[in-house]
């Protein structure tokens, strides 16, 4: 396979841009997506390609443009919404729950809503609190909704085109701090399947289960779990709902304990979910409680070393690992 | 500062002890040295000697109990006055939230004589030696015989662990918190130290210039024998009790029955099978069990009888012996060894049993000492009735002998009564007539 080296931008703005040409119902909408070309440049180049009707720049009325794509949705065109930052969602949370999630149940399946709403979520980098929030576990409680989160270049690209060609709402978190990641993706076309999870490291003493960020903070300290004795599985869900646990459960059987990192806060986050569906599959194999490794119970902190202390870090995971495996 | 004391951990294996006296009384001013008062361990009684010198404000412990290594037995304080309140509650109620003893035993604090500091091994060795009344057999363990206490923890995955490889978990000690017994406490239950030795032994004989040779692996029955006779060999005190005895007139009374019930098909073993039956009934220490703490004696005669397959030893059980006559006995073994050879045996008619006998006669064998089947009290070995030289009176004649040799567990089974055993054993094989009384 051809194999091309990109930045996760890169990767996303191919997603759309391919998506775009091959079907002229898929426009992107939102705030400086086109002429100043994305405020994180993902969407680099695309006013130009397609022109003011495709790719439309809206003023800061998140509720009014989500509004708008519902019901274009509804009319039949397919487009995608860019929330500057996911954490904006926040403002047309209504537009996404009642009705971007229940129009085509409500309808009685009149009006499938292929909408993908996306941008980048969880903490930044000093971005502060209101800024800085874990939506995911949010969005996935609502029957009607899927939630996406690549966590590398090639992820990005083939799950944005999935999501881009999925007849329901799918809310597509990225992350800031990994947009300019760079990565192994294949040339040409090429998608990848919602809800499969992905082995990102194959291993025999722990199951991680890691998402977002989270992914590449763990598979970047190898060496640090090497020094440790630890040799993790690291399994990457990619898809929050649905959740691949097949994936996770087979990995937990093999291991016999799982470690579950997120960047979001502890309480009913996406890890409790993660955590139960494990327990339910898997409780014959396990040899210790699961452990979660998650945001503190506090707003983020803007201070650089306060924000620092309330994320997860790699010494905590291993701390965690260790705790399973019952090593002091 | 107060200093609360906790009953030292003075040897390796010591869990509990017993203050019998205390050679101080409260408000005793005391030094280092001072022997604060005498324990009673499972070994030996010891003075024990204080580490640190100080005030002695309460004794916690009377004496004659038995207490859990690491119980707070006394409180010191440095000044005379001094409030040790808070120091007392927060050492009760750490005590109280120690699990197994041998961490307790690891955090016994500086009170403790200069050589209490020890690793004490987290491993099934000691653990597997006070087998919690659970019955032998591969298979679970049937519920009427687990003891009504306490709880015992264990991972899932340790439990599938311990049962896949018929390890008997209860008696483990566990690592993990509250005690769980976790998957690493199955495995080095499992693989323990024997094995880890033989282990090496095997690899350094692997170094040496090869034989040719072929590795069978192991099958259930095998892993299951390997562990269970290992245990029985290693944790029970076995003794052996030999008797000869003449069997002239059981092998007549045989004869008899073949000759005049052809269709029975009555056996020397199904004769011997019913002479202890009758035996035990008289001797109901033999037909006993070791339980830690008490011995439990069975009020049914279960007779556990080895059968050779090709794959091992099984020991199919024959129920309520002491209840049945010949003819029954003889039709139940002839079932229960079909069965047997045929792999066709159930968990229950194989687990449990109050006594076993393994017999040698038929391949030659004069002589053996069998291996208890845990947690049975005694295993009698039947050999092969010979023709020798014998006395009678004081005449030089031809006689049938058989030697039988009774193992026993000398935790349950004294020599004097495995001895009375024999007597009245012999007594009924040699008066078979005996057995209708």
């Amino acid at each position: 396979m051809d194999l091309q080296t990109i930045t996760m931008r890169e990767a996303l703005n191919q997603a759309m841009v391919e998506e775009m040409e091959r079907d002229p119902n898929v426009f992107l909408i939102g705030e400086e997506v086109g002429a100043y070309n994305g405020a994180y440049k993902v969407s680099l180049g695309m006013l130009d390609r397609f022109g003011p009707l495709r790719v439309v720049d809206t003023p800061i009325s998140e509720n009014g443009f989500t509004g708008l794509a519902v019901g274009a949705a509804m009319t039949g065109l397919r487009p995608i919404v860019e929330f500057m930052s996911l954490n904006f969602s926040l403002v047309a949370m209504d537009q996404v729950v009642s009705n971007a999630a229940k129009t085509y149940y409500m309808s009685g399946g009149q009006f499938p809503i292929p909408l993908v709403m996306r941008g980048p979520g969880g903490p930044a980098a000093r971005v502060a609190a209101q800024h800085s929030n874990s939506l995911e576990s949010l969005y996935a409680y609502f029957p009607g909704l899927k939630v996406v989160m690549p966590s590398t270049p090639a992820d990005a690209k083939g799950l944005l085109k999935s999501a881009i060609r999925d007849n329901g709402p799918v809310v597509f978190i990225e992350n800031e701090m990994l947009y300019g990641i760079s990565g192994p993706v294949p040339k040409g076309e090429f998608t990848l399947p919602l809800g499969v999870a992905e082995v990102k490291k194959s291993g025999a003493d722990v199951t991680i289960v890691a998402h977002s960020r989270m992914s590449p903070l763990v598979l970047g300290a190898l060496a640090e779990f090497a020094q440790a004795g630890i040799d993790p599985e690291i399994v990457d869900p990619r898809t929050i709902k649905p959740l691949d646990i097949e994936t996770l459960a087979a990995s937990v059987r093999k291991t016999h304990r799982a470690v579950i990192v997120e960047e979001g806060h502890r309480f009913a986050g996406v890890g409790a979910e993660i955590a139960d569906r494990i327990y339910t599959a898997c409780f014959d194999d396990l040899d210790a409680p699961i452990v979660r490794v998650t945001h503190s119970e506090n707003p983020l902190p803007y201070a650089r070393n306060l924000e620092a202390a309330s994320l997860p870090n790699v010494e905590q995971v291993i701390r965690a690992c260790k705790a399973v495996l019952y090593r002091g | 500062m107060a200093n609360v004391l906790l009953m030292p951990s003075l040897s390796p294996t010591m869990e509990t002890g017993v203050i019998s006296a205390w050679r101080k009384k409260a408000g005793d001013k005391v030094a280092a040295g001072d022997v604060l008062a005498e324990i009673e361990t499972d070994k030996a009684a010891m003075e024990w000697e204080l580490a640190d010198g100080g005030y002695l404000r309460e004794l916690l412990a009377p004496t004659g109990q038995e207490l859990r290594v690491g119980t707070p037995i006394a409180v010191l304080t440095d000044t005379p006055n001094e409030d040790y309140a808070a120091a007392l509650a927060e050492a009760k109620s750490a005590a109280a939230s120690q699990p197994a003893a041998p961490k307790a035993a690891a955090a016994a604090p500086s009170a403790a004589p200069p050589q209490a500091a020890r690793v004490i091994p987290i491993s099934a060795a000691p653990a597997a030696a006070k087998p919690p009344g659970s019955s032998p057999g591969a298979g679970a363990t049937p519920p009427s015989t687990r003891p009504a206490d306490e709880r015992v923890k264990i991972s899932p995955y340790g439990k599938k662990l311990a049962e896949q490889n018929e390890l008997k978990w209860q008696g483990l000690a566990g690592s993990g918190p509250g005690g769980r017994i976790v998957a690493q406490d199955v495995q080095a239950a499992l693989a323990g130290g024997p094995s880890a030795r033989a282990g090496q032994a095997a690899a350094a004989l692997a170094a040496a210039p090869a034989a040719a040779f072929e590795d069978r692996p192991l099958s259930m029955m095998r892993k299951a024998i390997a562990k269970r006779l290992t245990e029985s060999k290693q944790t029970v005190p076995h003794f052996q009790a030999r008797r000869k005895v003449r069997m002239e007139r059981m092998l007549d009374a045989r004869e008899g029955l073949k000759r005049d019930f052809p269709d029975l098909k009555i056996t020397v073993n199904d004769l011997l099978i019913k002479a202890c039956a009758v035996a035990l009934v008289q001797h109901p220490a033999v037909n006993s069990q070791f339980l830690g703490d008490r011995i439990r004696r069975f009020q049914s005669v279960d007779i556990a009888v080895a059968v050779g397959t090709e794959e091992g030893l099984i020991t199919p059980v024959l129920r309520a012996a002491h209840a049945k006559g010949l003819r029954e006995i003889s039709a139940e073994m002839k079932a229960l060894g079909e069965r047997a050879r045929a792999k066709k045996l159930q968990p229950e008619e194989y687990q449990g049993g109050t006594f076993t006998i393994s017999n040698l006669g038929m391949f030659g064998v004069t002589e053996f000492n069998a291996i208890i089947n845990t947690p049975q009290a005694c295993i009698l070995a039947v050999s092969a009735t010979v023709k020798e030289p014998v006395v009678d009176g004081d005449r030089l004649t031809v006689g049938q002998t058989m030697n039988l040799t009774l193992s026993s567990d000398h935790r349950v089974v004294d020599g004097v009564t495995a001895a009375q055993f024999l007597a009245t054993l012999a007594k009924l094989i040699e008066n078979p007539v005996a057995l209708l009384l």
